[in-house]
């Protein structure tokens, strides 16, 4: 039983991880940017919830949206800021780029919110039920509803909307894409905001579960690079599916071998990966270079 | 080729009497980790610059150089100079194993392998408690001494420790000038224009790899282990990610695939976060900005824009 408690506790972060992992895979997939600044977004989103609902007493959902949507403005000035006027550079020039952008964000935030760690009190319910000899926390319960709502929204978005159609024709062929007369230039702006919004949504819902601090964002970061890889890069299913998997195997890992080793887990799982299929889980040939 | 020569000799002139000129030990200092820095920034070059993979863990190495000799000196307590081979040594094995397993990939799945690498040593180090008292670090790595008979040479002291660094730097570059002008290096110019074309004229890309990285994470090694003999305290932060970033930035900034570069780049950028100390906390933010500045506005490295402006042409394997 202690067991599929276990696994439990992991697919409700991994459902967290997921939402990061989705943001990071379209943004590397569509736009080809190794985005370092991922991270930042998940922190932002975090610290965001803690301003409006922590220190403003806005109500708690009402913040949770305020915060993503903040974030999303500020994925908007980052694309049309940075990553546009850098569009025709080579990957590493943009990608070194992204991680002074996310030096450069964990330092603000450092000077906007102290590096003192902060957390954020749930107003739900602490009590935790029981069903079946599982326990739940109603926070918990709150994070993987959420972020099952949210993958199935975004996956929706990419099957059934227009500008999902067009992100997914992006991705497969940039040219012939921007030959049909999509506009590759929002739909690189949509994709960067719409993986902020994610990651950001992720921070909001692990805040009030971890405590938030300047630098939670490059762990975060590094996980995320390890389900798209585990994945497969661009795979939607792939990065649901790894982040999951993450969550369930760090779980395991922390109770089963040593809780010091948690965040190695994901890396361990990398390089297996990486031996045995590079190309990931879901992966296709296209190679990324 | 005698003006690149007279250039060597002046900056190795003024490099042998700086301690005779600066006598103020906070420069020394800076002038010490500028050159334990600058092996790091040297070793990643001969990877980024000439054959044109990105590491971004490359304290990986550097880490394990640190750890190796201290423990190496703590625990049976053989000198540095020991630690150095067994750094040379182990960050070598290491380096063979981790090219063996990054080079099935490119690109930015290669950056992100060695990141992985260098997060799990770095997890291994704050864990492994018994062996290197986890985030507690390792205290009193003290430095050898020669005695020559007549004379003792303390290497605790900071001006037979700056010779010292300066010795490895020589190496080094000399190291790297025999080897960008072999047939090796040559090989790894061709592997970092394009890999296919170098492959289909029968260059083993994957083998001259796995010996840029031996070679390399070798030197990093031997970084880390005079880092941890000056500094004589290390903890997990050896591994950080900031130092992959700050020795990317160095060869970058100096300017990638050019031999004075890394050393250039090395000392801006252990400078830099010292004089930004007028900014107080906002320091490491003006940094970032630097860096992004860096990146974009000046891809070639300094080297080739101070080249420009003196009007010397170039002299070097530039892109």
């Amino acid at each position: 039983m202690l067991f599929v408690q276990y696994v439990l506790n992991g697919l409700i972060i991994g459902g967290a991880y997921a939402l990061i992992g989705i943001g990071l895979t379209l943004i590397l997939g569509i736009m080809n940017v190794v985005n370092f600044a991922h991270g930042e977004m998940y922190m932002l989103g975090a610290y965001f919830l803690f301003t409006f609902f922590s220190k403003m007493g806005l109500n708690f959902f009402l913040s949770v949206l305020l915060a993503i949507l903040t974030v999303m403005g500020v994925g908007f000035l980052f694309e049309k800021g940075i990553l546009k006027p850098l569009r025709r550079r080579s990957i590493d020039t943009v990608m070194l780029s992204m991680i002074g952008l996310s030096m450069f964000m964990q330092n603000i935030a450092m000077l906007i919110w102290t590096p003192v760690p902060e957390s954020i009190k749930s107003p739900l319910p602490m009590e935790t039920y029981t069903l079946g000899g599982l326990y739940f926390l109603p926070q918990r319960i709150l994070v993987i509803c959420a972020a099952l709502l949210l993958v199935l929204l975004t996956h929706l978005l990419l099957k059934k909307t227009k500008v999902g159609k067009a992100m997914r024709a992006t991705f497969q062929d940039l040219e012939a894409a921007s030959l049909m007369g999509i506009k590759i230039d929002r739909i690189y702006s949509f994709t960067f905001v719409l993986g902020a919004g994610l990651a950001a949504a992720s921070g909001a819902l692990l805040g009030p579960i971890f405590t938030v601090h300047p630098y939670i964002g490059n762990l975060a970061n590094l996980k995320a690079f390890a389900i798209v890889i585990i994945g497969g890069l661009g795979s939607f299913a792939g990065a649901v599916t790894a982040g999951l998997l993450l969550g369930v195997f760090e779980s395991l890992g922390a109770a089963y071998v040593s809780s010091g080793y948690q965040d190695a887990v994901g890396f361990i799982l990398l390089i297996i990966i990486l031996i045995k299929r590079p190309t990931g889980l879901f992966g296709k040939v296209r190679q990324l270079r | 080729m005698s003006r690149t020569r007279t250039g060597i000799l002046l900056a190795l002139g003024v490099a042998l009497i700086y301690p005779i000129l600066i006598t103020d030990p906070y420069f020394l200092h800076m002038a010490i980790l500028v050159g334990i820095y600058g092996l790091l920034a040297i070793s990643l070059n001969l990877l980024l610059g000439y054959t044109g993979q990105l590491s971004l863990g490359h304290a990986a190495f550097f880490g394990v150089g640190a750890y190796l000799s201290s423990l190496l000196f703590l625990n049976l307590g053989i000198s540095m100079w020991g630690g150095l081979v067994l750094a040379l040594c182990g960050c070598g094995a290491l380096g063979f194993f981790v090219a063996k397993l990054a080079f099935k990939l490119r690109g930015a799945y290669f950056v992100i392998m060695t990141i992985g690498i260098a997060e799990v040593l770095k997890l291994v180090a704050l864990n492994w408690v018994d062996l290197t008292k986890g985030p507690m670090g390792l205290t009193d790595i003290a430095a050898p001494q020669i005695s020559l008979g007549w004379v003792t040479i303390d290497f605790g002291q900071k001006v037979p420790y700056y010779y010292l660094v300066l010795f490895f730097i020589s190496l080094s570059v000399i190291l790297q000038h025999r080897l960008v002008n072999s047939s090796f290096g040559r090989a790894f110019v061709s592997i970092r224009e394009n890999e296919d074309l170098a492959e289909s004229v029968g260059i083993d890309c994957y083998k001259y790899l796995v010996t840029v990285v031996i070679i390399s994470s070798s030197i990093a090694g031997i970084a880390g282990s005079l880092y941890a003999h000056y500094v004589s305290f290390i903890d997990p932060g050896v591994f950080a990610f900031f130092i992959s970033v700050n020795a990317v930035m160095m060869a970058i900034g100096g300017g990638q695939g050019t031999q004075a570069g890394p050393i250039l780049g090395a000392i801006l950028f252990t400078l830099i976060p010292e004089w930004l100390r007028i900014f107080g906390d906002a320091r490491m933010a003006v940094y970032a900005l630097i860096v992004i500045f860096m990146v974009i506005f000046m891809p070639r490295g300094m080297l080739y824009y101070a080249s420009q402006l003196l009007n010397l042409g170039k002299k070097s394997h530039g892109r």
